[in-house]
């Protein structure tokens, strides 16, 4: 994908330098490189939100709720430097990092299976910071992606590799995974049509219209290890950027009251409970509206103009 | 053709090694070097098929090879209540032998008490199919439709999360029983009680699974000969009249099917017109087919055409279990579609205007309905229904 940036970085003195000193020029040694941590964070406007913390005006109707679950995939996590070029993050290895190729995705979890967050899906193990190298420089913005590389996505769940194997981020539907988990449950309940009431408003993006994918005579295609390629109709992933962004001072704030804000969350009028992607369901055109991902029957399922007009994610002191 | 009928999501032209590559994909890697038929495990007990003349050979991933110890490690997991969440139930409780493996509901009832949206799948011959379950071009093979019912929340089916995967596993671990099934399925390996081995074990156990000794199978043979109904029934299905076998036919009786031999694989889903509320095509809520996936209205009620392989003891019947009998199933199909006159899903299904074109009144008498029950009659496989081979291991005699 990001094939002219790094045509762009190979020319930069940055990488010249680098492979001067690689022949023995007799210069400095490269500046080693900077250790990152992308702190993320939940906030609901300006209010920092927990587990077993009440949220206050949430949805298009301002009720309050409870947090049930926040959990997100972050894809090809990139720093932008003072040349304007997005620089790779290049990831720790653990539990809840991956680099595949040039592709890398990590699970930030947000939730501690604390207050309503208490359910057997939940775990007290959290994952806010996303820890990594960058080459030496001066970095002044971000871009990522809220999703899981297609390349991944649609691996087995059960022995996956960390962390593609976190069933609850499972999207069996699809053959892939839920990229973000983000579910609330409003104080009174949420009405359906025949006045029944269920208790969460679920917010499950991830790819939808997956099938495997066939080449010009229909046979299915296989990519390098004998995995089926699937193609879905509706990414749905979201690109972000914050062109402003200092990770030694400042986290990422996921700003859930603004994701929720252009979407009754008390009323479910069909589909899945809440969102949870389908094409037809009528609680997510209003929230893909925040994610700035185009979305219904027929549309792309890609970021509009790159996320250029999100406002869920944004920059903030440490 | 009538290219609206023959939904196909894709027609796989492929060669028989091809599809089995296809079969095992996503299982990891090294599964490129599929087996077409069969497959043996040196370690674990060399695997054959013992099939009638009628049946292909199927196909096998090459990732998970058949194996006799592997199907016994099988058979236990998919009779064992401690591989759910809570211990109270087992693959079996919503695939009973006695009902072809589905479980008698319209519905079926998780571990936790949580309903599916859907009826019960019978497991008979489901090494044939290509895509699985009612309406998901997406599954293509057993290893990973399983993780729906392990690891789903919506419902909880069998009820792992991640608060007890590893202690539900542990409880397998620490069963002597298992220690030893578990290592002589997967020989060689130093840590075998893992999630895809359970996994595998279990696909394994469920391929086995072939019902190919009905009274028609055995008509077939030449050991059995058919009543004067069900050789009018049998001539009603396969011929123009009654026209079942467009979307019921071959060995399966049904309409995607994939074995060792195929050239070509298609997928079409069906809407039958059992669905039109207020007039708008629509189907109820969470059922309405391919759509879910699709996104697109004409895929709106689009099921696939089940096997009819005891299909007398797999009532209630349809996606959403709403018919009761054969009889009824039948009266629906000969009319053409369904018309709920009555309660929130009111409409006429038979002017659907997504449904198929080949789903249409069919003219026929009483007689003609009752002589095509007599036949789908024959298509009971007492054998399979009590194979002790596909019995549980864990019941007392």
């Amino acid at each position: 994908m990001k094939k002219p940036i790094q045509s762009l970085l190979a020319a930069t003195g940055l990488i010249g330098a680098a492979l001067l000193s690689a022949c023995g020029g007799g210069d400095d040694s490269p500046p080693p490189d900077k250790v990152v941590a992308i702190t993320f964070a939940a906030v609901n406007g300006s209010t920092p939100v927990a587990c077993g913390t009440q949220l206050a005006g949430m949805g298009s109707t301002g009720v309050a709720a409870d947090l049930q679950d926040l959990r997100f995939y972050i894809t090809n996590l990139k720093l932008i430097n003072d040349k304007g070029e997005a620089v790779a993050v290049k990831l720790d290895a653990n539990s809840w990092q991956l680099t595949q190729g040039a592709e890398t995705v990590s699970l930030v979890d947000l939730e501690n299976a604390t207050g309503a967050c208490n359910t057997p899906n939940n775990t007290t193990a959290t994952h806010a910071a996303i820890t990594g190298t960058v080459p030496a420089g001066n970095y002044v913005g971000l871009k990522a992606t809220m999703g899981v590389p297609d390349t991944m996505n649609h691996s087995a769940i059960a022995g996956g590799v960390p962390p593609l194997d976190n069933s609850p981020m499972a999207w069996s539907w699809q053959s892939g995974r839920k990229f973000s988990k983000i579910e609330i449950n409003p104080v009174g309940g949420i009405t359906k049509p025949d006045g029944s009431k269920i208790t969460t408003f679920n917010f499950h993006q991830g790819s939808t219209g997956c099938t495997a994918k066939t080449d010009a005579s229909g046979a299915v295609i296989k990519d390098a290890a004998g995995n089926t390629v699937y193609t879905c109709t509706n990414p749905n992933a979201m690109d972000f950027s914050l062109a402003a962004f200092n990770a030694d001072t400042q986290k990422v704030l996921l700003d859930i009251g603004k994701l929720f804000s252009t979407t009754n969350v008390t009323q479910e009028n069909g589909g899945a409970p809440g969102c949870m992607s389908g094409a037809t369901d009528p609680e997510c055109p209003t929230m893909f509206s925040q994610l700035q991902v185009t979305f219904g029957p027929g549309s792309t399922g890609l970021p509009i103009n790159g996320g250029a007009a999100q406002q869920i994610f944004k920059a903030a002191a440490k | 053709m009538n290219l609206r009928h023959r939904r196909s999501f894709r027609t796989l032209s492929v060669a028989g090694a091809l599809l089995g590559a296809l079969a095992l994909t996503g299982c990891g890697g090294g599964d490129a070097d599929a087996a077409a038929s069969g497959g043996s495990n040196r370690d674990g007990g060399a695997w054959t098929w013992a099939l009638p003349a009628s049946f292909p050979a199927p196909t096998v991933p090459a990732s998970n090879p058949m194996s006799v110890a592997k199907v016994d490690l099988g058979r236990h997991l998919f009779y064992d209540k401690r591989l759910s969440g809570n211990g109270q139930q087992a693959c079996a409780g919503c695939h009973r032998q006695d009902k072809a493996f589905t479980d008698g509901a319209p519905v079926s009832r998780g571990s936790t008490g949580e309903f599916t949206a859907r009826n019960s799948q019978p497991l008979a011959n489901v090494v044939y199919n290509p895509l699985l379950t009612w309406a998901n071009p997406s599954l293509l093979l057993l290893e990973r439709q399983m993780e729906v019912p392990l690891f789903g929340e919506n419902p909880i089916e069998m009820g792992i999360n991640e608060g007890n995967k590893a202690a539900v596993l542990q409880r397998l671990a620490d069963a002597a029983l298992y220690q030893d099934k578990f290592a002589a399925a997967f020989p060689g390996e130093t840590a075998p009680v893992n999630w895809p081995n359970v996994i595998k074990a279990i696909a394994a156990f469920q391929r086995l699974l072939i019902s190919d000794n009905s009274r028609y199978d055995q008509m077939l043979a030449g050991t059995a000969v058919f009543t004067a109904a069900e050789q009018r029934g049998r001539e009603l299905f396969f011929g123009d009249k009654a026209g079942c076998s467009r979307c019921h036919n071959g060995f399966n009786f049904n309409d995607q099917v994939v074995h060792a031999g195929t050239v070509a694989v298609s997928t079409p889903f069906h809407n039958i017109g059992l669905y039109n509320i207020g007039g708008t095509g629509a189907y109820p809520e969470p059922n309405r087919g391919v759509m879910e996936l699709s996104g697109l209205f004409k895929d709106m009620g689009a099921f696939r055409a089940p096997s009819l392989r005891n299909v007398a003891v797999t009532a209630p019947y349809m996606h959403d279990g709403s018919v009761a009998t054969l009889e009824e199933a039948v009266d629906i199909f000969a009319e053409g579609g369904r018309n709920v006159t009555s309660g929130p899903y009111a409409g006429d299904g038979r002017l659907n205007p997504y449904k198929s074109p080949l789903i249409r009144p069919l003219g026929l008498s009483a007689q003609d309905k009752a002589d095509l029950v007599a036949f789908l009659k024959t298509l009971t496989d007492t054998r399979f229904l009590t194979d002790p081979r596909h019995a549980d291991p864990f019941a007392v005699p």
